[in-house]
């Protein structure tokens, strides 16, 4: 008598779902240790926004920004930058190194799905908070603006999620590289760093020489910040708005297509110690 | 005579200190390129700020009164003062999950001080990027700005990143040493620190004068690095820079006195 | 069919070599420095069958290979070549679908969540294993009362002591009734009451649940208590594979009586006599040790001549332990 794991949509949509609940959780219980962390990158926010502040108040070129929208783009920017640390990463590379991705390598549960609703769940936490302080600092600081129609915010919380997606599979490559190489954790700080330039999250890719910005926004990386970043601040409108939403939701779906596969290649190289 | 032999003890410790480096260095090495890759992360950070700082100055000549080659002379000062915190120093890192774990002890029983074996224990690579990319954006910001390379200049400049590095880590100890208290339960507080020691790294001229109050009064991250820079390109408010061998002996005396009340703490409940 | 078939098994590693010690600061840089790549045969052309219901032994020196084999059969590892085939499925190719099938229990890891409740972690499995709620009461009632643990489901894992934590271990990797049970060290550092209780708890749930049972270990006892069958592995290679009985009867040819007599004269006088077919005789106090070749005798024999010629007051025939066996079986000697 074999049990076959189900191939139901629903029962699956179940289980997983019940993972995020636990991540949840188990978030919420870590609460204040985040807190304080989430303080930490907002000392960064913060040194960001006094910087530009500075710099457009002597009356800069702004690239046809309005000062509120500016300081919008790049607070926004940064808090979507934050919304998923690196705790998926370096949970992977964790588990690869001391061997623990064998408890999770014999559970029935996809590696790859199960990992993003632990992510899911952790962002149900920290990103409450991330929006709160936000949110203060925007419109306390530095006046922010925001969407006030319907259709924005549904296309700019659509983006959001797209931009969760990319953003977690960038993580998990970066994760199970860790099959490859022995410690990850500088690998993880680069692409960080990388994917955060090249995504828009400390400046508007549009202060960038035209071509260059075209490239850009055809990459992944655009749609991690740039993307929501510009539906929030009406950077783009309208039909525009479309056209960058069926990007990013082509790079959300090549992207977790190709972790999968990465992670395929990978099983392939375990090696784990013991008799 | 009692003097003498606390002098001996300190020849002592500062002999001894390099062999816990070389351990830790040792330790480190297994890792092939992976020994660089985490020097290169750090690298890549700075550029990734330059880059940053680049954008910016395109539009304006001065940012809070300082040019573009001024606030990358204090940037790499400050980055210097933290490839010798990482490189000498990044033992302190570990002193909270010391802590919670209960492995103090194996520290207490040697005739050594704690603090030394604790603070050698570990090996930063990051501090190679830091030191790599601090030192190149001196020596090219010394070229650009006339007032670096003379006698006052160069004494500012070593005054800043050791006060710098001792401010750092002694605040971060402060932070670890939180843990004593808290049940061994690890906090982000050292995190939170860090971060902090971050905004000493622009003109303070660009912060609110609330945080401009918390890193110069509270966390006195402001006089490792930006008053000394200060005092070397003239801006105002250098004459504070006189107070920094001050401030960072001051800090480091509460660092250390903290430490010691966790140690005592520590042991009095004998976890 | 068999349950589990492994045919032609391999499985080779290739590692870059040991770095040499003492080196200094510079060549310690591993760019620096040359390292050949090497090549490990982790397990050589292994092949074997276990059927249903069985209670299988693994043994094998470290660094033999049995724990790369337990690991290729519960689907973590990919063999190199051969087959390899658990249920019907083949383990790393139906990962998940292979995965609702087994159950495993590492003396060294855990597979609970380190935080939560016990409870929570047993209710967490019931949604991924898809157990029903029915089903699920049951096999938590069952296994919560014969591994006692009740007043532990409500504590988070961390808490549990070792032996505790072990108990709870094998209840989660039986929750969804599995068809097959690896155990890899799971007594280790336990004490005897507790490895007494688990032997007992597996031996029950082969009897009632008709489990399927691959135990690797170092407790030889944990193998004498539990298993019908012995898989010995060492080098890669398959060294025995068949019934725990035939094993001691072919290997464990050294066997032992003790007969009580009179007094401690007579035993004495015993121990100095040459009796037929006796390797050694041992006293302590009126007990004597009788060693003998069960190739050369039986312990009916020796009995009868020792009663024949002395008074004997009490008798006691060993059952063997493998131990020695299979001790000598590591260093290298027998087979």
């Amino acid at each position: 008598m074999r049990k076959t794991a189900s191939r139901s949509w629903s029962v699956l949509f179940q289980k997983y779902r019940y993972l995020v609940l636990v991540s949840y959780r188990r978030a919420s219980t870590y609460r204040g240790a985040y807190l304080l962390s989430l303080l930490g990158n907002i000392v960064r926010m913060v040194a960001f926004l006094a910087l530009w502040s500075a710099t457009i108040s002597t009356g800069a070129d702004r690239n046809g920004f309005s000062r509120q929208s500016l300081l919008t783009y790049v607070l926004l920017a940064f808090a979507l930058d934050g919304l998923l640390s690196f705790r998926t990463e370096s949970t992977i590379a964790n588990s690869v190194r001391t061997g623990d991705v064998v408890s999770d390598l014999l559970k029935p549960l996809d590696h790859q799905a199960m990992h993003f609703a632990d992510a899911l769940g952790m962002v149900l936490v920290e990103g409450l908070w991330l929006m709160i302080i936000t949110a203060v600092l925007g419109f306390l600081w530095i006046d922010m603006i925001y969407p006030t129609d319907a259709a924005t915010i549904a296309a700019f919380l659509f983006s959001v999620c797209l931009a969760l997606i990319i953003k977690f599979d960038l993580a998990y490559l970066t994760g199970v590289a860790a099959f490859w190489l022995t410690d990850v954790r500088g690998l993880i700080v680069t692409r960080s760093t990388l994917a955060g330039i090249l995504g828009g999250a400390y400046f508007p890719l549009e202060f960038l020489p035209d071509t260059v910005r075209r490239v850009l926004d055809l990459l992944p990386f655009a749609g991690t910040t740039a993307v929501p970043a510009r539906i929030f601040t009406g950077q783009i409108a309208g039909s525009a708005i479309g056209l960058a939403l069926a990007r990013q939701l082509l790079w959300a779906v090549a992207m977790w297509l190709a972790a999968r596969f990465v992670w395929k290649k990978a099983l392939r190289k375990v090696t784990i110690h013991g008799g | 005579m009692a003097a003498e032999k606390r002098i001996c003890q300190i020849l002592r410790h500062i002999r001894l200190y390099p062999r816990y480096l070389k351990q830790a260095i040792k330790a480190h090495m297994e890792y092939n390129v992976d020994f660089f890759m985490g020097a290169a992360a750090s690298v890549s950070g700075h550029l990734a700020a330059l880059f940053f700082l680049a954008i910016l100055y395109q539009r304006v000549p001065a940012i809070g009164g300082w040019t573009q080659w001024e606030v990358i002379l204090l940037y790499g000062i400050s980055i210097l003062s933290r490839s010798i915190a990482s490189t000498l120093f990044q033992g302190v890192w570990s002193i909270s999950q010391l802590i919670s774990r209960g492995e103090l002890d194996k520290l207490l029983v040697r005739p050594v001080w704690p603090l030394l074996q604790v603070l050698g224990s570990a090996f930063g690579v990051q501090g190679l990027g830091h030191l790599v990319s601090g030192g190149a954006m001196v020596i090219l910001a010394g070229f650009h700005l006339g007032s670096v390379w003379n006698l006052r200049g160069i004494f500012w400049l070593i005054l800043a990143v050791l006060s710098g590095c001792v401010i750092l880590i002694s605040i971060l100890l402060i932070a670890e040493c939180v843990s004593f208290w808290t049940g061994g339960r690890q906090t982000n507080l050292p995190y939170l620190a860090y971060q902090l020691g971050e905004l000493g790294r622009y003109p303070m001229e660009v912060y609110p004068w609330p945080v401009q109050f918390l890193i110069t009064w509270i966390i006195p991250f402001a006089f490792g690095t930006y008053y000394p820079v200060a005092a070397i390109l003239n801006k105002p408010g250098a004459y504070l820079a006189f107070l920094s061998p001050a401030m960072a002996a001051a800090i480091l005396v509460l660092a250390v006195a903290v430490w010691r009340a966790g140690l005592r703490s520590y042991s009095g409940t004998g976890s | 069919m068999s349950l589990i078939l492994a045919e032609d098994l391999t499985k080779v590693y290739h590692v870059r070599g040991k770095p040499q010690p003492n080196q200094g600061v510079w060549k310690g840089i591993r760019i620096f420095s040359r390292r050949p790549k090497q090549t490990i045969l982790a397990v050589n052309h292994i092949s074997f069958q276990i059927e249903q219901g069985e209670m299988v032994g693994f043994l094998g020196p470290n660094g033999a290979g049995k724990s790369t084999v337990v690991k290729i059969m519960s689907g973590v590892l990919v063999p190199t070549s051969g087959k390899v085939e658990v249920n019907g499925l083949i383990p790393h190719q139906n990962r998940i679908d292979h995965a609702m099938n087994i159950g495993v229990v590492f003396g060294q890891r855990t597979t609970l969540w380190w935080d939560l409740p016990l409870r929570d972690s047993f209710e967490l499995l019931r949604v991924i294993y898809e157990i029903g709620q029915e089903d699920y009461r049951k096999s938590l009632d069952w296994l919560a009362d014969m591994l006692e643990l009740g007043d532990l489901l409500d504590r988070p894992v961390r808490q549990l002591s070792l032996g505790q934590r072990m108990r709870a271990e094998l209840a989660a990797a039986l929750l969804h009734r599995p068809a097959v049970l690896f155990l890899d060290e799971p007594t280790i550092g336990l004490d005897v009451a507790i490895k007494q209780r688990i032997r007992n708890s597996l031996r029950e749930l082969n009897h009632k649940w008709g489990v399927t049972l691959l135990l690797t270990t170092h407790d030889i006892r944990d193998i004498e208590e539990v298993c019908g069958n012995l898989i010995v592995i060492d080098k890669g290679q398959l060294v025995y594979d068949g019934s725990l009985a035939s094993f001691r009867d072919t290997y464990c040819d050294k066997r032992v009586i003790r007969v009580a007599l009179k007094d401690e004269p007579t035993a004495g006088e015993l121990t100095q006599d040459t009796l037929p077919n006796v390797i050694q005789a041992e006293r302590n106090g009126p007990w004597v040790t009788l060693y003998y070749r069960q190739s050369k005798t039986t312990a009916a024999n020796i009995a009868g001549y020792v009663m024949a010629h002395y008074p004997v007051t009490d008798l006691a025939v060993e059952e063997p332990s493998i131990e020695n066996t299979v001790a000598d079986l590591y260093r290298g000697k027998l087979l």
